[in-house]
């Protein structure tokens, strides 16, 4: 009795575990979905589960330096076990992995296409993304959210949901350095406030003060961690016929503001609160310089003007004494060739990773917009290669060893945002090929319809459970005081 | 006796069945008036994951698997009534061998609960608490089978509540226990009274408990979103609590009228007198007006989704009331059978020109409709807008995702499409929608969605690019880009009449593809009403013919309401109700300083 179980356990394998002998070779690379071929990933990466782009995927040999692993594909999918996949990462650290796929196609032909690799770089990435999780509405929300997302495994969870804030509008997330021990988030309509987590302690603020218009939106936390520089926006949107652009949101007013999290107080500096339309503050990794955009302000009641287009520009300060220098402008619209937005420093100091579209600062929906380098030491800048497309790409952020950089890309459908990862070389400046976040279906992203809203690095999980964020979100409102000018 | 009792079951079960059988072939359920944006129902396992991550998934993973049925009309039927006959079973079963007999009861508490969620218009809310309560009157009868010998009644108990929390949500576990102790205390059972009233006592903070300390040490999986807020519960909580205060009432009403008999007896007479009384109460309050205006927007609504223009507009006329949605979907009737310039003024127009569209304020249910005017229009850009943005309300509705897909294809726009079609394809009644539009997608030619209809709905398209808003600008970018589109123009000159804008009414409708000859009722109206304002009027409107008729009709009106008499506007009614006079001169809401702020719950 004993035997027959043996018997037929091992029959169920061989069944499973069937060798392809009949197949022919094909003399390209295969499609696969999502797109994991010739990439450069990080040695601590979940696993890179795929399917083929077309046809059924029956088998995957990945060979090393220690071997062949063959892979038999349930269901056409190739999902790796975790603990095979970190053994095998682990062994091949600075080394190639070879992929060879075998696909049968729609008629029944089996092909065995020529390999592609994936280089298992030293560089380990940032363990958790954090993300809000967004439905394709413009002006509408229901569900929505930030999560955190480990980068090594598929776990998910959330750091605050809205259902726990009474549906409250939650967006704008921040972290120090990639840290998830300093964070911001800002909730409207229901429960307003900015909620930050600092020194432990969560405490939900509102930033508005008489003197500037509106409360905190696009932030950028001082690396002396309590210096947080506040975009404030009177923000509005409109919506386009032409569904390449859709929605086109700009501000009647918008300047920067200074936060300190040790006097809790808000003040402005004149430079960063002209007529002009100052925002996106980013600060350098040393913490002594910010740069912004800004615009001109458009004319009163111009509705249908979208040629609204920024310029980068950075001041000095010194947080010590609390005094700004002059503004330079480092890089204008028409010598970028387009509005510049969403400066983000790599945090070796050299760069600038900043996206360019045609116009306005809020590029999810501009397909044209992509993200391009300002390299600070040659004073030139660059379209790099490997983390663009024909889709909107924005949103980006770097991990906190700045050799990865995260993107929103809308690639390949045009309307969903997706993170993407690309491997960086600060010494050349050049990005290896990008790849979609990994998730443990291969299907995934053929039917998510959601967005990962502006995907940054954390280096761990948030230390508060969603209940104190809750708890701190519909608790005591504390008012900042206004600092002075 | 026991031949009586079950004749009454059979008799109950024989009237719910018919009962249901009513409701779809009368076609009741299109009344429900979000029958037509309830959520697809998924079959694959991560659909079921998310729902039993949530207390009271299961019964909400029910609840959609059944209404689903309600696209095909006989499968909700036959459903619910396996459902009905299935618990029964259990029911009977149990009674025979423990003679417990709680659930026929109980079950007869669907009806009265069924009716009063239908009052509330909403189908999908009304099958999720009827699952929900038919898993819990389940674990009630399991639990009364195990712990029949009170051998396991604790550890049944326990599990017992645990499941009704998970499957069926915090509210049923209250009721739950509360029913647990009072059937213990009328079946003079001391020991269960205690144990019950202490799972009670556990129940009411069992998910403060469970949130505060076991979630830090469970899997994540299992106890997840401990947090989430029930929509039911918000929008539902009287009729929930009535229902729920009423149940264990009732048996403690039976204890006491029997409190001389031992042991304890329960009176059919009085259960289902009690049952009958207050069906008797809910239908009374299905027939209030409110709920009767409801219904009637609610049905209109439907027939102009299934594009029934003329019983919309000989239904409108007839209705008696006003109704915005009545109004909204009037419009859109007259527009598409092309006599928006004849019969108009039938209907008050009391919100002007808001009522052309409904897209403020935004909500759930203006967001389809105002994506199916643009759709209608030929605005496919906005209809797709609308169409996401109900999206977020109706999360994977079936018309939603048929519309968001079709204006994808109309579009171009096939890899979006894809997304949406791998997504609706996890819904089995979709299926043959999903290999349609693929079929068409792959370039067949012999699908559903006609290569005809779509060149002409990109034909009416506006290929440039402009700011959609505010409404007027589509109407008129449509206008220009097809001059033929007749709905844009008939919207474009109802919104300037609508507005009182004479002055533009005459530039639109002198370049629109109107024969100036033979103008409709109320464009001649407007014509000689422009002409008795304007001292330089548009060299135009000399191409323009006015019948003798309409300007002996103006001339009357004007005499009459030149008399600055206080009953000059009754008189008026009588013969002009129906003109765009009257319109101009008393009922335009700028004038009667109506918005459309305080007219939204009309």
């Amino acid at each position: 009795m004993k035997n027959i179980f043996w018997i037929i356990i091992l029959l169920i394998i061989s069944g499973c575990a069937k060798e392809i002998s009949n197949y022919t070779n094909a003399s390209t690379k295969p499609a696969i979905f999502p797109d994991y071929t010739d990439i450069v990933i990080p040695v601590n990466i979940a696993p890179l589960n795929f399917k083929a782009a077309d046809g059924t995927l029956e088998m995957v040999e990945i060979s090393t330096k220690q071997g062949v692993i063959k892979e038999f594909c349930n269901n056409g999918k190739l999902i790796l076990d975790i603990s095979e996949w970190k053994n095998l990462l682990k062994n091949n650290i600075g080394d190639t992995l070879k992929f060879t796929v075998y696909i049968t196609d729609s008629l029944g032909v089996c092909r065995k296409y020529l390999p592609f690799f994936q280089f298992v770089s030293p560089d380990s990435i940032d363990t958790y993304v954090a993300y809000r999780n967004i439905e394709t509405g413009y002006v509408s929300w229901s569900k929505m959210g930030l999560y955190q997302r480990s980068t090594q495994t598929f776990d998910c969870e959330p750091i605050i949901e809205n259902s726990a804030i009474d549906k409250a509008c939650i967006n704008c997330h921040s972290f120090c350095k990639q840290s998830p021990d300093k964070m911001l988030f800002h909730s409207r309509k229901i429960n307003p406030g900015t909620t930050i987590l600092w020194n432990g302690k969560l405490q939900k603020y509102n930033t508005k003060t008489d003197s500037i218009i509106s409360g905190g939106v696009y932030s950028s936390w001082n690396p002396n961690g309590y210096i947080i520089a506040m975009s404030v926006n009177k923000i509005g949107q409109r919506f386009h016929n032409d569904l390449n652009k859709r929605i086109y949101v700009s501000d009647s007013e918008s300047d920067v503001v200074i936060m300190n999290m040790n006097t809790e107080t808000v003040s402005t500096c004149k430079a960063l609160t002209t007529e002009n339309l100052e925002n996106f503050p980013a600060w350098s990794p040393d913490g002594g310089t910010l740069y912004y955009i800004s615009a001109p302000k458009r004319a009163e009641g111009d509705e249908t003007d979208t040629s609204l287009r920024y310029s980068l520009f950075s001041i000095k300060y010194n947080a010590k004494t609390d005094v700004w220098s002059n503004v330079d402008t480092l890089l204008t619209d028409s010598a970028a060739g387009g509005s510049i937005t969403y400066p983000k420093p790599s945090p070796c100091g050299r760069y600038i990773a900043y996206t360019m579209g045609e116009r306005g600062y809020f590029m999810p929906f501009n397909q044209e917009s992509d993200i391009w380098l300002l390299d600070l030491k040659n004073d030139t800048i660059y379209r790099p290669e490997g983390i663009n497309s024909n889709s909107s790409e924005s949103n980006h952020n770097w991990s906190h060893n700045g050799k990865w950089l995260v993107t929103g890309s809308k690639y390949p459908d045009r309307l969903f945002t997706k993170p993407y990862f690309a491997h960086f070389n600060p010494e050349t400046g050049t990005f290896a090929k990008r790849f979609v976040l990994p998730q443990e279906d291969p299907d995934f992203y053929e039917r998510y319809t959601a967005n990962f809203n502006n995907t940054d690095f954390i280096t761990g999980k948030v230390p508060t459970s969603e209940i104190e964020i809750r708890d701190a979100v519909r608790g005591e409102l504390k008012s900042v005081k206004a600092g002075e000018k | 006796m026991i031949n009586n009792k079950l004749n009454t079951h059979i008799i109950t079960i024989t009237v719910l069945h018919v009962a249901a059988l009513i409701f779809v072939m009368f076609g009741i359920g299109t009344e429900c008036y979000h029958i037509m944006q309830h959520p697809a129902f998924l079959t694959d396992w991560d659909y079921l994951k998310d729902f039993l991550k949530q207390p009271g998934g299961l019964g909400e993973y029910l609840s959609l698997f059944i209404e689903q049925f309600f696209n095909s009309y006989f499968g909700g039927v036959l459903l619910i009534g396996e459902i009905l006959l299935s618990a029964w079973l259990l029911n009977k079963l149990t009674n025979k061998i423990f003679n417990i007999n709680i659930t026929s009861k109980s079950l007869l508490w669907l009806l009265p609960l069924f009716v009063s969620v239908m009052c509330f218009n909403n189908i999908y809310f009304a099958f999720q608490i009827l699952s929900q309560f038919v898993i819990m009157l389940i674990v009630m009868n399991i639990l009364h089978i195990i712990s029949a010998e009170n051998k396991l009644y604790v550890l049944a108990l326990a599990i017992g509540a645990i499941a009704v929390y998970h499957f069926c949500g915090p509210l049923y576990l209250y009721c739950f226990s509360l029913s647990e102790i009072i059937i213990a205390f009328a079946t003079r059972k001391p020991n269960k009274i205690i144990i019950s009233s202490v799972a009670l006592t556990a129940a009411i903070f069992y998910p403060a408990i469970l949130y505060r300390f076991v979630l830090a040490i469970t899997p994540k999986y299992i106890f997840y979103y401990p947090v989430s807020q029930r929509a039911i519960l918000e929008m539902f909580q009287p009729v929930i609590f009535a229902f729920y205060i009423i149940l264990p009432l009732s048996i403690v009403i039976q204890y006491f009228i029997n409190k001389k008999e031992k042991p304890f007896k329960y009176s059919q007479h009085l259960y289902y007198g009690t049952i009958l009384l207050m069906i008797v109460a809910l239908i009374v309050v299905y027939q209030q007006k409110e709920f009767k205006h409801q219904r009637f927007a609610a049905k209109i609504s439907y027939e102009s989704e299934c594009e029934n223009w003329e019983y919309v507009i000989n239904k409108s006329f007839k209705c008696g009331f006003y109704n915005r949605t009545v109004n909204f979907y009037y419009n859109l009737a007259l527009a598409k059978t092309s006599t928006m310039g004849r019969y108009l003024f039938e209907y008050p127009q009391l919100l002007g020109n808001e009522a052309l569209t409904i897209e403020e304020p935004l909500a759930g249910d203006v967001c389809y409709p105002t994506s199916t005017l643009y759709f209608q229009m030929g605005q496919i850009s906005n209809s797709l807008r609308y169409a996401y943005e109900s999206a977020i309300y109706y999360q994977n509705s079936p018309y939603i995702m048929r519309r968001i897909i079709d204006c994808l294809i109309i579009s171009n726009r096939f890899s979006e499409a894809e997304i949406f079609l791998n997504q609706f394809n996890r819904n089995m009644l979709a299926k043959s929608f999903v290999k349609d539009r693929r079929s068409y997608i792959a370039g067949a030619r012999n699908s559903l969605i006609t290569e005809e209809f779509v060149q002409s709905k990109q034909k009416e398209s506006v290929k440039r690019d402009y700011i959609m808003s505010p409404a007027y600008r589509n109407y008129e970018q449509l206008m220009l880009s097809n001059t033929n589109n007749q709905v844009a123009t008939d919207y474009m000159l109802s919104f300037c009449l609508l507005n009182n804008d004479l002055d533009n009414f005459i530039n639109v409708l002198v370049s629109s593809h109107y024969n100036l000859q033979k103008l409709p009722k109320h464009y001649k109206e407007a014509v000689v009403l422009y002409l008795s304002k304007t001292q330089t009027p548009n060299p135009k409107t000399n191409e323009i013919v006015i019948d003798n008729d309409t300007k002996a009709r103006f001339n009357t009106f004007t005499q009459i309401a030149s008399n600055t008499g206080s009953n000059t506007y009754n008189i008026l009614k009588q013969d002009f109700s129906n003109t765009y006079w009257m319109y101009y001169t008393f009922d335009n809401p700028m004038r009667k300083n109506i918005s459309i702020k305080n007219s939204t719950k009309q």
